[in-house]
């Protein structure tokens, strides 16, 4: 970890519904390169809305992004910034279901490497670094929870991400796998100096990361 | 690179796929089938009046030669005009028989001129004068008659069949050629004929020719043999209704592909949704989603084809339109214009679809169940 900032954040502020609705109201702080960072908060508080908008698939009402010392917005269309960037764990796999484990590894790359061998060489290899190598012409529906969510985690790196956006991602596995594919994270962003953002409602996993944020109310709890 | 998973998304509905393919297939199937009817119907009748003649005279505001009429003042006198070779007045027609509703007559006043583009292949030639007549080959075998026997044409008129002929176009082979008076006496015509075949001499442009007798006969319509068709009004107003029913199937077909791309795209907003997470463009959920609509079309244009080649095979040997003389074929001009159909069907069956998917936002997307 060093202490050059990856994400600041300023002042961010997100409405819903003609601003009758705010899901965070003025939120600021930053994430330094290498940073493992939980977000917690009770339901609602305001988590999910700013792991939106940190990896840029929403927009704020008012307020400032920088990555990398440059406002999000010079990265439009954001696209090709999510594909280089940012690697997306959701609380659901969200594996596509027609696709099998290797294919569904190379979604990602489809932005940005055009070589098919190079695709499958590059989803083969995550998928043996997650364990599951011999079960890469399996369709997701025929794995387990756990399976499911380190394929999707096999997908988020697939670009290799320098940011790892990780909502909930052990919201659908049982504790002992959670904790597996926690430190299987953590383990795999200390060792690629990589940056971590996860939204959990778990201590014990929050215990494991380098700084905990507190949100509620969309306010940043001191 | 799109191909893979726009084949597998297909195959995600395979049914819903199937029949949307089929909707296309049945727009392109009509659309080959009137093209290959009517262009064949036009090429047969093309074969049976154009060969060696270089121009044709019927009676002015004709829809077609059957329904010209011509009256024997009005190219009397074209033999007279300078360059002109052989004037040939026809009598065409169809009459109804014992055996067939559709037997087609020809009337000629001599057979030498038509010798060069219709060969006797058996018997003899007929004597203008006599109850003789020239049996296509077709028409013999499939009334199975032969050379000598008589065929009765109209009550207790019969005619004495003096040898068979080929000419190569299917119409007039299953026809029969006899005498001008006799034809116009078996078509009630009483005097008049339908056309005039003029062939001109050797050293003249046709093109002159066509002026003169223009300036000589204004009240008649003369065109050239290559230009008959074109000319026909019935012809004109077959092609555009053949155009007319292509087009609406067409349509049809291209809002079947809208509506299975809309279901489509509805069903996997969620998917897109987390596809844009993960870093897709919108031009790239764009670009699936043609993929996905170019396959479909490109699939039933095969499948059209097909069916259109069946239906016409099937139009033609069941004989229901008396047109036996048709036949099936499928030009590769056809096909070609069915494949650029269907490209355009795919092309434009898509743009709506992924206009709707490349704006949802990534966000909501996720969220929609």
């Amino acid at each position: 970890m060093n202490n050059n900032s990856i994400i600041r954040v300023n002042n961010l502020v997100k409405s819903y519904n003609n601003e009758a609705l705010n899901a965070l109201n003025g939120v600021s702080f930053s994430i330094r390169t290498g940073e493992v960072l939980s977000l917690m908060g009770p339901s609602g508080s305001g988590k999910s809305t700013l792991l939106n908008l940190l990896s840029t698939i929403d927009v704020p009402t008012t307020g400032d992004i920088w990555f990398d010392g440059k406002k999000s917005t010079a990265y439009k269309p954001y696209d090709r910034f999510r594909a280089e960037t940012i690697g997306f764990v959701f609380q659901f796999h969200h594996l596509l279901s027609h696709l099998t484990l290797l294919e569904n590894i190379e979604l990602p790359m489809y932005s940005i490497e055009s070589g098919k061998a190079k695709r499958r060489k590059r989803a083969e290899f995550l998928l043996d670094k997650v364990g599951l190598a011999a079960k890469q012409h399996s369709f997701p529906n025929r794995i387990s929870g756990g399976e499911r969510q380190l394929t999707a985690i096999a997908r988020a790196l697939a670009n290799n991400p320098k940011l790892i956006i990780a909502d909930e991602p052990t919201g659908s596995v049982d504790t002992r796998t959670g904790a597996m594919i926690i430190d299987y994270l953590i383990h795999h962003c200390t060792a690629n100096n990589l940056t971590m953002i996860i939204a959990t409602h778990n201590n014990d996993i929050a215990k494991k990361t380098h700084r905990i944020i507190h949100l509620e109310n969309g306010l940043i709890k001191e | 690179m799109f191909d893979t998973l726009s084949v597998k998304n297909l195959l995600r509905n395979k049914i819903r796929s199937f029949f949307t393919m089929l909707g296309v297939a049945l727009g392109i199937a009509l659309f080959v089938s009137v093209t290959s009817y009517s262009s064949n119907l036009k090429s047969q009748l093309q074969d049976a009046v154009t060969k060696d003649f270089d121009l044709i005279i019927q009676s002015k505001g004709a829809s077609s030669p059957i329904a010209s009429r011509l009256m024997p003042s009005e190219y009397r006198n074209i033999g007279t005009i300078q360059g002109v070779n052989d004037v040939i007045p026809i009598a065409i027609g169809a009459i109804k028989t014992k055996q067939t509703p559709y037997f087609l007559i020809v009337g000629t006043s001599t057979l030498e001129p038509l010798l060069n583009s219709m060969s006797l292949i058996d018997g003899r030639l007929f004597h203008p004068d006599k109850k003789e007549i020239l049996l296509g080959r077709r028409a013999l075998s499939a009334l199975n008659l032969n050379i000598n026997d008589t065929i009765e044409l109209a009550e207790k008129d019969e005619f004495l069949i003096t040898g068979t002929f080929v000419t190569g176009s299917r119409l007039i082979d299953k026809g029969a050629v006899v005498g001008l008076p006799h034809a116009m006496h078996l078509l009630k015509r009483g005097e008049d004929v339908n056309l005039v075949l003029i062939r001109v001499a050797e050293g003249h442009k046709p093109g002159k020719i066509k002026t003169a007798i223009t300036r000589e006969l204004p009240s008649v319509s003369i065109m050239k043999t290559k230009d008959l068709l074109s000319e026909i009004r019935l012809f004109q107003v077959v092609e555009s209704f053949s155009l007319g029913i292509s087009a609406i199937a067409l349509i049809i077909s291209c809002i079947f592909v809208v509506n299975t791309l809309m279901m489509s795209v509805y069903e996997r907003t969620k998917e897109i949704g987390i596809l844009m997470a993960i870093g897709w463009s919108r031009w790239m959920i764009t670009k699936t989603i043609f993929a996905e609509s170019i396959i479909l079309c490109l699939i039933g244009s095969i499948l059209g084809d097909i069916i259109g080649y069946m239906f016409i095979y099937l139009f033609s040997a069941s004989g229901i339109t008396g047109l036996d003389w048709t036949y099936a074929s499928l030009s590769p001009a056809t096909i070609l214009h069915s494949i650029i159909l269907a490209l355009t069907l795919g092309l434009v069956g898509a743009v709506y679809p992924s206009i709707v998917a490349s704006r949802f936002s990534p966000a909501q997307a996720i969220r929609y169940e």
